[in-house]
């Protein structure tokens, strides 16, 4: 072959590429989806920002999919816009001991395929989640309930899949009993994030198919399938819901992997407002006001981050040392300057927004105070050597964290203090349950009740009690225990507040901030109304 | 050439496996218990974390698991995430994007690379200069900043494109092309320039001219032609990177493709996502690399294979 | 690599002619050198790089102008403000002065530019001429194993890399950046090698019993070395803005180290609100890529002798 006639094939050939180029992608335009869902007077339909959940079925996801499952279903219980509980679907849900509860539903309701909903429904789900091999990440919460270790077994297979503490009474009651009294009960099942949801039959039959559907008994429906994880989910209007109607007819939950672009796309108006668990960038919270004027809704949910101490470590064990580094973080000026003045400093380990109200447990140890601070670090003989700040990298954690690691450096005189970042939450997790290298950055999020933080990560044993380094108090336990028992919810409070002094007392941990849930919203929707778990879905409204 | 072609085909499959084995272990490898962090902020039980594990083959060792692997995939059978997903499913709805996206950013690559580059070449120092200097600062911004500056001053600011997502067809991947194509456009343009220059003082060049042929022509006809060899191999083995997947531009573009899915589970650890994924890259990369030797041999007869 | 985060200009370059002997070699190297010397573009660009590099190993030199230079001295209060009197570039968003940080910062940026374009070059050349002169065995295996780094999923490997070093760096970031660098540069070595390697001479000296060892040192290399040369050098560029790009995905340098990469990281967040963060240590970076660069290009067009 000539070098002409093979430079000439050359040329020809990338003719041929560059035609088939522009022929796939004008074929790519003809099969794609037409232009996205625009702001329209006409139509009440809204967008919602969200992360990708990996499934929509309440109860069997991680939390990206609370929007979702607050649109297709509708609680027993929530929470109103006052953090108040009110009943949905329950009619009532009585107890006489706070072991056994009572829970009627409200007769009439349908699913969205107009099967009936009844108590046995809502036992079927239940168990479902209940069941460990089907691996429903609302599990754990169930864990209250008796007969939940059959399902659950340490080794081997379950031997049955049915809970022994729930029973149906009659179509519209089931009785749930607990293992031990629970004051707390009904806060627990409150919400969208929970596993006390109905499933129809069609459920049972195939799981894996009706979540790309779910057919639930909430104001809205499906509106086609959720073939693909990072395809949006469209939900319209049921027409035969009992309960409060939406004031749109359609939704449409778009999904997004990264929240700087969920920002910008909320500055350009392609998506009305960011949903429940699609938080807003935190290194975007200083210029949320000035971007988006009064656009904004800045309301507390259940939040805490803190610093947490490898409390075994000896340079650590001493509580002057970790209340002398609590002491050198100024909160005001990092909340306001680093966070706009959005998130607020924290007081303790209970978050604003928890019922019974979040007392100031913590006091002077989280005033910034770095005369006093460097005192105590003397009297507590010193530092010496490095401070390794941990962390995890890519979630927007540098900013406050180098203000807290210039702040240490500058005001406790100590000279080597580095931030270290596990590059993957999986890896972060691991090196907190061997022992952590130095104080670590993280925090909970929980549910309005004070029994969720106070079981969930500071008694012995609980799931996250790994990130306030492994502590443990007997004392605390027995005060939670009293709270359960409780009679009236004054005085659960409290003892719950008694129990959260006593943490505080021990100082495991520096609580450093308490998050708002902040939302950005377009001008053509009436301010969006949330509560402390979340956007209140039925309240949004066009103008 | 056959012979050839047969040899380095047979060293594929070795390197298929060798490297999906690498692959697979450096995942293994990674620290960490990604069951425990599938749960996130609900806890899991014991016995759900034993479960998942037991599904997984988790508590196998390492060889127990590769095998099953490779049983699977021989079977056609890429697996599923923790999260129960079929990873051929979430591979086949993200790859059309990848690829429109990277088809658009070689058509700019190409067409802006030969243009710049020829013009530099053709029109004097200055304009030479100007380009270089030009191309050079796009390159010498990160892929990110060029990314976010684009995308809100020309997407939110000006509002001519769309700012994220793949609804709007192919407008939706222009500005992402435009900004991924810079660096090897700028490449392209050098390549371009480069030969182009070497080519208009070649004896043949002066032959057109003295044959009356206008400049347009020599350069259309003849010059391009021989000038584009670099240019077009650099683009072929640019189009293998191109498949792997832009990881910052889909992120910040919100364009669900394969390289914001290897991101992820690369991160949670997600073994079957990442070799599948991965696997199908390396394929991609060994074949695209095979052919650039052979075209290389079959253009440049100085290169032998034996 | 995906987004381009080493440019690449990999197999095919303009073949340098080879020499025959040594008078005609210094005479080019003498030439090129004249034409550069009257290069206005040459003699600017090689000043710049000048001063990046003593930037780079002297910040003090520099960061002490304005105010008091210590790129560490933070107040929180005035977080995010613009220019004021001291501090020319303003605060960023620690309340730190960022002249004194865009100053040190080219320390670590230019360090790791360099080191990876020492560590690539070094192993391309070795792998390369291996490859290109001995071909057989050899160049399959190595160009197997250029494959197979070629197409690693960059993120993975650099998590593994990161994660089984305990600490981050300059060193590690630079390591992980050249193993995932090198490839490209070796291909080129090999096919320059190729080209050369069956020329009059190189045949004449085996003739007359030159060992292996003296053909390459004294015939190949020196001829085939050159693109490797420049292409290093306009790679220098491209690896800095790449450790920038690492830092972004969150698996670079990180605080207290300083670097550009870590500026631009945390300043394309609120770049619409707080411009000075991202203009300034743009800027520097981009004037620093723009001269090593040009300088590449000038000392290729320079070196080529089909351009003469």
């Amino acid at each position: 072959m000539s070098e002409e006639s093979s430079r000439i094939s050359i040329r020809n050939r990338v003719f041929a590429a560059i035609a088939l180029t522009a022929t796939v992608l004008a074929s790519t335009a003809c099969n794609s989806s037409g232009p996205g869902d625009k702001a329209s007077a006409s139509g009440g339909s809204i967008s919602i920002a969200e992360f990708e959940p990996d499934h929509l079925t309440p109860g069997w996801g991680n939390t990206f999919q609370t929007d979702q499952a607050a649109a297709l279903f509708a609680p027993l219980a929530q929470f109103d816009a006052n953090n108040e509980v009110e009943l949905v679907q329950a009619e009532s849900i009585t107890t006489s001991d706070n072991r056994v509860w009572t829970v009627k539903i409200k007769p009439g309701w349908t699913f969205h395929n107009g099967e009936e909903v009844t108590a046995q429904s809502y036992v079927d789900g239940i168990n479902t989640a209940a069941y460990g091999p089907n691996a429903w990440s609302s599990n754990y919460s169930l864990a209250i309930i008796e007969g939940y270790d059959a399902l659950n077994p340490t080794t081997g297979d379950p031997t049955t899949k049915v809970l022994s503490g729930l029973k149906v009474v009659d179509p519209q009651t089931f009785e749930v009993t607990l293992k031990s009294p629970n004051s707390q009960f009904l806060v627990g099942i409150a919400g969208p994030v929970t596993a006390w949801f109905p499933l129809p039959k069609a459920a049972l039959d195939d799981l894996a198919a009706y979540d790309k559907a779910p057919i639930g008994n909430g104001p809205f429906q499906m509106d086609g399938k959720w073939e693909n994880p990072t395809d949006s989910v469209k939900v319209k209007a049921y027409e035969a819901y009992k309960g409060t109607k939406p004031k749109v007819s359609k939704i449409e939950f778009k999904i997004y992997t990264s929240a700087d672009t969920v920002y910008t796309d909320l500055l350009a108006g392609s998506v009305d407002l960011n949903g429940t668990y699609a938080r807003l960038p935190s290194t975007k919270l200083a210029q949320v006001r000035s971007d988006f004027s009064e656009r904004v809704v800045a309301n507390p949910i259940i939040y805490t981050q803190w610093l947490g101490f490898p409390l075994g470590d000896k340079r650590y064990s001493d509580i002057r040392v970790r209340q002398a580094i609590s002491m050198a973080i100024d909160r005001e000026t990092i909340t306001s300057k680093i966070f706009g003045g959005l998130y607020t400093p924290a007081t303790g380990v209970l978050a604003p927004g928890t019922i019974g109200g979040s007392p100031d447990e913590c006091g002077e140890y989280c005033k910034f105070d770095p005369a006093k601070a460097k005192a105590l670090l003397a009297v507590a003989g010193g530092w010496s050597g490095p401070m390794e700040l941990q962390y995890i990298a890519g979630q927007g954690s540098e900013p406050y964290l180098q203000a807290i690691a210039n702040s240490i450096r500058q005001n406790l005189g100590i000279a080597d203090v580095q931030l270290v970042a596990s590059p993957t939450a999986t890896e972060y997790l691991s090196a907190l349950t061997a022992g952590a290298k130095g104080p670590f950055a993280t925090g909970y999020a929980g549910y309005p009740s004070p029994s969720d933080i106070l079981t969930g990560a500071f008694q012995k044993g609980s799931p996250y009690n790994p990130r306030t380094g492994f502590y443990s108090s007997p004392t605390m336990d027995s005060l939670v225990d009293q709270a359960y028992h409780a009679t009236t919810s004054e005085e659960a409070t409290g003892l719950f507040h008694a129990a959260e002094a006593q943490i505080m007392k021990d100082f495991p941990v520096a609580p450093v901030y308490n998050i708002n849930q902040i939302i950005a919203y377009n001008d053509r929707l009436e301010t969006p109304k949330a509560n402390v778990l979340g956007l209140m879905l039925d309240q949004i409204t066009l103008k | 050439m056959g012979r050839y072609t047969v040899r380095r085909l047979i060293q594929m499959v070795f390197v298929f496996f060798g490297v999906t084995l690498i692959i697979y272990a450096a995942v293994w490898a990674l620290p960490g218990d990604p069951i425990r962090a599938l749960s996130g902020n609900r806890p899991m039980s014991e016995s759900t974390i034993n479960s998942l594990r037991e599904q997984f083959h988790l508590n196998d060792p390492f060889y127990m698991q590769y095998l099953t692997y490779i049983g699977n995939l021989l079977r056609g059978d890429l697996g599923t995430d923790f999260s129960g997903r079929s990873v051929a499913q979430q591979m086949g709805s993200r790859w059309p994007v990848t690829i429109n996206l990277a088809l658009m950013a070689l058509l700019f690559e190409a067409v802006f690379g030969i243009a710049l580059g020829t013009i530099a070449a053709v029109r004097g120092k200055v304009t030479d200069y100007v380009i270089l200097f030009f191309s050079i600062s796009i390159i010498s911004l990160p892929v990110f900043v060029l990314a976010y500056m684009g995308q809100i001053l020309l997407g939110v600011k000006a509002g001519i494109f769309p700012v994220s997502g793949i609804n709007e067809g192919w407008l939706s991947y222009i500005l992402p092309g435009f900004i991924l194509a810079t660096t090897g456009m700028a490449s392209v343009a050098r390549l371009v320039r480069s030969s182009v220059l070497e080519n208009l003082k070649a004896d043949y060049t002066r032959t057109a001219h003295a044959k009356g042929l206008s400049n347009f022509r020599v350069l259309t006809r003849h010059v391009l032609r021989n000038s584009l060899i670099p240019a077009v191999t650099f683009l072929a083995i640019d189009l293998g990177y191109l498949m792997g997947g832009a990881i910052v531009i889909e992120g910040v573009f919100n364009l669900p493709g394969i390289g914001q899915l290897l991101f992820r589970s690369t991160a949670a650890q997600e073994g079957a996502v990442v070799v599948g994924v991965a696997s199908l890259l390396v394929l991609i990369f060994l074949l695209t690399n095979l052919l650039v030797d052979l075209l290389y041999g079959v253009l440049d007869p100085r290169i032998g294979y034996e | 690599m995906s987004d381009h985060v080493l440019s690449d200009n990999p197999t095919i370059v303009p073949v340098v002619e080879p020499m025959n002997d040594l008078t005609t070699q210094s005479s080019l190297a003498r030439d090129a050198w004249n034409d550069m010397r009257r290069n206005p573009v040459f003699l600017l660009s090689a000043s710049v790089v000048l001063l990046m590099l003593v930037m780079a190993v002297w910040p003090g030199l520099f960061a002490g102008w304005f105010g008091s230079g210590d790129p560490r001295q933070c107040d929180l209060a005035v977080s995010n403000n613009g220019p004021a009197p001291g501090h020319p570039f303003g605060f960023d968003t620690q309340g730190c002065d960022v002249y004194a940080n865009v100053i040190h910062g080219a320390s670590a940026s230019i360090s790791v530019g360099l080191l990876v374009t020492l560590f690539c070059f070094v192993l391309a050349v070795v792998l390369g001429s291996i490859s290109g002169f001995f071909g057989g065995w050899y160049d399959a295996v190595i160009s197997r194993i250029s494959d197979v780094f070629f197409g690693f999923p960059f993120l993975l490997g650099a998590l593994i890399l990161l994660t089984s070093f305990s600490e981050r760096s300059i060193w590690t970031v630079s390591f992980v950046l050249a193993l995932l660098g090198w490839p490209t540069l070796a291909r080129l070595m090999r096919s320059t090698v190729k080209s050369v390697i069956d020329v009059d001479y190189v045949l004449a000296a085996r003739g007359l019993g030159a060992s292996n060892w003296r053909i390459i040192t004294r015939h190949i290399l020196p001829n085939a070395v050159t693109p490797v040369i420049v292409l290093s050098t306009l790679n220098i560029g491209a690896f800095i803005v790449a450790e920038a790009t690492l830092t972004f995905l969150g698996v670079g340098l990180q605080y207290p180290a300083i670097s550009w990469g870590l500026q631009l990281s945390a300043a394309q967040s609120s770049f619409t609100v707080s411009p000075h963060l991202l203009i300034f240590p743009s800027l520097f970076l981009g004037v620093t890529v723009v001269s090593f660069v040009l300088l590449g290009d000038v000392v290729r067009d320079a070196f080529d002798p089909k351009l003469r």
